[in-house]
């Protein structure tokens, strides 16, 4: 029987029978040829081919020739000695048979991409890119959403690109619109109307929420026609803000002497504590809890609580000492409650006294543009 | 299936050498052997190798050692003459 896949040696030295006796122990020989009393050829397993050459070195004789032949002595040889050409042809089979295909599905536009992306997947039967019929699949898109304006179909490399576009309605099909509503209290100081029917007058006194200008006009037939009201209204708006000032008050500030007590729980109970004891009359409490260890087998918590000492002391000054002062906290009070995009116009203040308070109110009247 | 050897072996089976070896000479192309334990002598002229107690002497004309494993061989040749000693 002639042996497919073998590795033939040819060898020379001498004592070659106590070599082939020792190595027939190990592997199988065939077509055993001496040629001479120190040349010899015989062919082994391929796969056993390494392990022989070490062994034929091993004995002290010379390897004169090796020749393989089988399927994975050609594959490896191809591969060592044509590396890239190899390369080459087996990433070119492999780019030939994916490139046919599409992998991909994108959808551009803005409509509901996932939507869209089913349907194409559904309808599409084969991913063959020359089988793919992209007109067919516009249709049927085209079909099944009523509300697209546009629909293209590409194949891009392996990508297969919808492009959708939703229909535009115009917003006179589109229902009722919302009226221009005032965002504060005010006064209508200026109106430039574009178009809608306007429901307030200059020097109107109006509420926040009140509608300026509704979306319809009554056209020459005495018909009423909804549009998008457009109009530029100035209102005088005002913000107030107040500051109270106290001829005594008492003032509770810490001392500077603390305590700090420490525990530690388990399962919310303690089982170590410093016993620290509060000796002040008046004090705050502040507390923190950590994880005392970084596991979830045993959650230690630690318990940090420190006490400071506070003192309580009666504070008298007058008002005229921090008038300015007071004034400019009921200013920053009003600035709060005025929005960013007013533009004051004028500001006052008056100050109210009663028994033991003085009271600053402050007032800012400012410029508001309503755009609608 | 029919085993030549073990039919013949339960036959002799009081002989205690049946199991050193076993040869068979296909017309004298082909030598089959069982039970060698080592090559003594290779050429293509001549083939000795040894067998439990003994040496076995092949003598022919372009023999080649065609298999070999541990405890069996097969020469392909012109076989002229085997001798046990």
């Amino acid at each position: 029987m002639k042996k497919k896949n073998y590795h033939l040696f040819e060898i020379k030295g001498v004592n070659q029978e106590r070599f082939f006796n020792n190595l027939v122990k190990r592997y199988k020989i065939f077509e055993l040829d001496r040629k001479d009393k120190t040349h010899c050829s015989f062919k082994v397993n391929y796969r056993d081919a390494k392990k022989v050459r070490a062994e034929i070195l091993n004995a002290g004789l010379t390897i004169e020739k090796e020749r393989s032949k089988s399927l994975l002595y050609f594959l490896t040889k191809f591969l060592t000695c044509y590396g890239i050409l190899s390369a080459i042809v087996i990433c070119s089979c492999f780019y030939f048979i994916q490139f046919s295909r599409i992998e991909r599905i994108e959808v551009w536009g803005d409509y509901d991409s996932e939507l869209i992306k089913e349907f194409v997947e559904q309808n599409l039967q084969n991913k063959n890119k020359n089988r793919v019929d992209c007109q067919k699949i516009e249709n049927l898109i085209n079909n099944e959403f009523d509300d697209l304006s546009f629909v293209s179909v590409a194949i891009v490399g392996q990508t297969m690109v919808v492009n959708v576009k939703s229909s535009i309605v115009p917003p006179e099909m589109q229902g009722e619109f919302a009226p221009i509503i005032s965002p504060s209290d005010g006064i209508v100081r200026e109106i430039n109307l574009i178009q809608g029917t306007l429901k307030v007058d200059v020097g109107d006194i109006i509420q926040k929420g009140q509608i300026l200008v509704e979306g319809y006009v009554i056209n020459s037939e005495g018909e009423s026609m909804d549009l998008q009201p457009r109009a530029e209204i100035v209102l005088d708006v005002w913000a107030e803000g107040e500051s109270v000032h106290f001829d005594q008050q008492l003032v509770t500030s810490r001392t500077g002497n603390k305590t700090v007590r420490t525990s530690v729980t388990l399962f919310g109970h303690e089982f170590y504590s410093n016993n620290a004891q509060v000796q002040f009359d008046q004090y705050e409490e502040e507390q923190t809890s950590k994880p005392l260890i970084k596991n979830n087998l045993l959650p230690f918590i630690l318990t940090k609580t420190t006490y400071y000492e506070t003192q309580t002391q009666l504070v008298v000054s007058s008002f005229a000492e921090h008038e300015q002062e007071m004034i400019s906290q009921a200013r920053e009070n009003c600035l709060q409650n005025l929005a960013e995009y007013e533009i004051i116009k004028d500001e006052n203040y008056r100050i109210i006294e009663a028994a033991g308070t003085t009271t600053v109110k402050y007032v800012i009247t400012a410029s508001l543009r309503v755009v609608g | 299936m029919f085993n030549f050897f073990s039919e013949l072996k339960k036959i002799v089976k009081k002989e205690k050498f049946i199991d050193r070896y076993n040869i068979v000479n296909m017309s004298g192309k082909i030598l089959y052997v069982e039970g060698h334990t080592g090559l003594c002598q290779l050429s293509k002229e001549l083939i000795t190798f040894k067998f439990k107690g003994g040496v076995i002497i092949v003598e022919g004309k372009d023999m080649v050692m065609s298999e070999l494993s541990e405890t069996t061989l097969k020469i392909v040749g012109e076989i002229k003459r085997v001798e046990a000693l």
